[in-house]
């Protein structure tokens, strides 16, 4: 199905009674969520690209050693830090998509589930 | 003897401009930043998102924007730093190369009068004076750049996002040493999950090479071995044979340049210059449209691909060290290297002079040794386009130091455009 929509507020209160509170969520939103973290991503890269070889070349121009060394410095301490950045936006990214597939895999098992239910349950024996 | 004082070193022009590539730099990331936390809330509100997930996926997201944000101020006071530099730069050249100037006249002359030496004399203490400030002012900005990169470590905290950088044993690393993440066969440490180890943009700052990976590793998410023997290369972890089992691997980020290409065991010893990225290249990111042809570009260099027509400020490093830049090419233009210069200082015959030596026959140099590290370019002629400025004594000055500047290189063709006087 295109948009799969998961209530496990139903699950709590009918089905699944250890889970602390119940939630909701649109898997496929999740999904699309997932690649906006994705393009976000690539802006990070390349705005650290041209940031580090901005510092760079600004040490290659300064004509001061002390000054082109903490401009050096500079251009490797915004490597970690765009790093960090940039990880820290594959993981939003990857946990997304994981979130994804995992919500939309309980859809189909809750819907086998009610599948069930409907055989052999109240409604199998009123209809059996 | 000459009695000069030596010109201080350095291009106020350039650091100028460089600083408000920096500024937009910094606003950019800002930007993005806001993005974040925009597209964070609108994630959830149009997922009908609720729950504890929810609540966890904002808190990072949130904190992912605020840090990213943040980083618009240092980035800022760097520039401000910078350009505050840069006009003290410009002024100690002025006055030095005012004042040897004098001191030359002086020396020609002989017998100067009165008047000229007492002229020298008051020169030569602004020059001497100008270098003092100039020094005083690299110190200052040398402070502030240490003070505002460091900050950007502290600017995610203790939030979501912050904890889990700092949970990221090779993220805050400037490179790899062996080891760290076990070495090829062991498994994957429960730690790093098997996330992307370490990512180095296509214009890396003196990247390491780690550890050659071995060509029968498998796992898809090695590119190409990496020769031990091609410096700058980018840094990807050896991947353990027995990874299967489910463990999830970022996918690598882009990597442009030669060496992907690399085909060690066809014997291809990998690009003749060093680092240098030979006709041919594709790649992804600044220099490449969307289908990884190269394409027109800003501030591209020759580490990433061979110039092409309509590239400006195409930088070029020394093919065996890339922490070295020969120059910058302003403008490539129906095949010819054009150099853009403004003269905007006073124009007596020796300022004009002076201001030749300095600015354009240097690059002229630049321009030429830079030549051979652009592939398809080794030949190009050269261009000088002085955009402002020209006047009529100026554009002598010119024509007479590109005149000789010529018969010092033969076979090398060199034009001079003027723009406005």
């Amino acid at each position: 199905m295109d948009v799969q929509y998961l209530s496990l507020t139903f699950l709590h209160s009918e089905q699944v009674g250890r889970m602390s509170q119940g939630f909701t969520v649109k898997a496929s939103g999740l999904d699309t969520g997932s690649q906006d973290m994705a393009g976000l991503q690539e802006r990070c890269q390349l705005i650290a690209e041209y940031a580090m070889a901005t510092l760079t070349a600004m040490a290659g121009s300064a004509g001061h050693a002390g000054l082109a060394s903490a401009l050096n410095g500079a251009s490797g301490k915004s490597r970690r830090w765009y790093t960090g950045a940039w990880a820290a936006y594959g993981h939003a990214s990857q946990s997304l998509s994981a979130s994804s597939k995992t919500y939309s895999g309980a859809d189909q098992g809750v819907a086998n589930q009610v599948s069930s239910v409907g055989r052999d349950g109240l409604f199998g024996k009123l209809h059996g | 003897m000459s009695a000069g004082l030596p010109v201080p070193g350095g291009d106020p022009a350039q650091l100028q401009s460089l600083a408000d590539e920096l500024e937009v730099l910094g606003i950019e990331t800002g930007n993005l930043g806001g993005s974040t936390r925009q597209t964070g809330t609108s994630i959830v509100e149009s997922s009908d998102w609720t729950g504890d997930g929810a609540t966890s996926f904002s808190g990072f997201a949130e904190n992912l924007g605020q840090g990213v944000s943040g980083a618009e101020g240092p980035f800022s006071n760097m520039a401000s730093a910078v350009r505050e530099y840069a006009g003290y730069l410009t002024t100690a050249q002025q006055k030095v190369q005012a004042y040897n100037s004098l001191a030359e006249t002086i020396q020609t002359n002989g017998s100067p009068g009165g008047a000229l030496l007492a002229d020298a004399e008051n020169a030569g203490q602004a020059a001497m004076s100008a270098v003092q400030d100039l020094n005083d002012a690299g110190t200052r900005a040398a402070a502030t750049v240490t003070s505002e990169s460091d900050s950007l470590q502290g600017l995610f905290g203790s939030g979501p996002a912050g904890s889990w950088i700092s949970s990221q044993p090779a993220l805050g690393t400037d490179f790899l040493p062996p080891g760290v993440f076990g070495q090829p066969g062991d498994p994957i440490p429960p730690e790093s999950g098997g996330d992307i180890i370490d990512w180095i943009p296509p214009d890396p700052v003196g990247g390491k090479i780690i550890d050659p990976v071995p060509p029968d590793i498998g796992g898809g998410s090695i590119i190409d071995p990496v020769p031990p023997d091609i410096g700058g290369g980018s840094i990807i972890d050896p991947v353990p044979p027995d990874i299967g089992g489910g463990a999830e691997i970022y996918p690598l980020p882009p990597v442009t340049g030669p060496l992907i290409n690399y085909d060690r065991e066809s014997g291809d010893e990998g690009p003749a210059q060093g680092g240098v990225a030979q006709p041919g290249t594709t790649g992804t990111g600044p220099g490449f449209d969307s289908e990884g042809q190269p394409t027109p570009d800003d501030n591209v260099n020759n580490y990433i691909r061979p110039p092409v027509e309509g590239d400006t400020n195409y930088q070029v490093f020394d093919p065996n060290d890339k922490g070295i830049t020969i120059t910058d090419i302003d403008k490539v233009n129906n095949g010819t290297l054009i150099e853009e210069k403004s003269f905007t200082g006073a124009n007596t015959q020796a300022q004009n002079e002076a201001w030749v030596q300095r600015q354009i026959v240097p690059k002229l140099d630049k321009y030429v040794e830079a030549r051979q590290y652009m592939p398809g370019y080794e030949n190009a002629p050269l261009g000088v386009d002085l955009t402002e400025g020209a006047n009529p004594q100026l554009q002598q000055a010119v024509t007479q130091a590109v005149d000789n500047w010529k018969q010092a290189h033969p076979g090398v063709p060199v034009t001079v455009q003027w723009g406005n006087p």
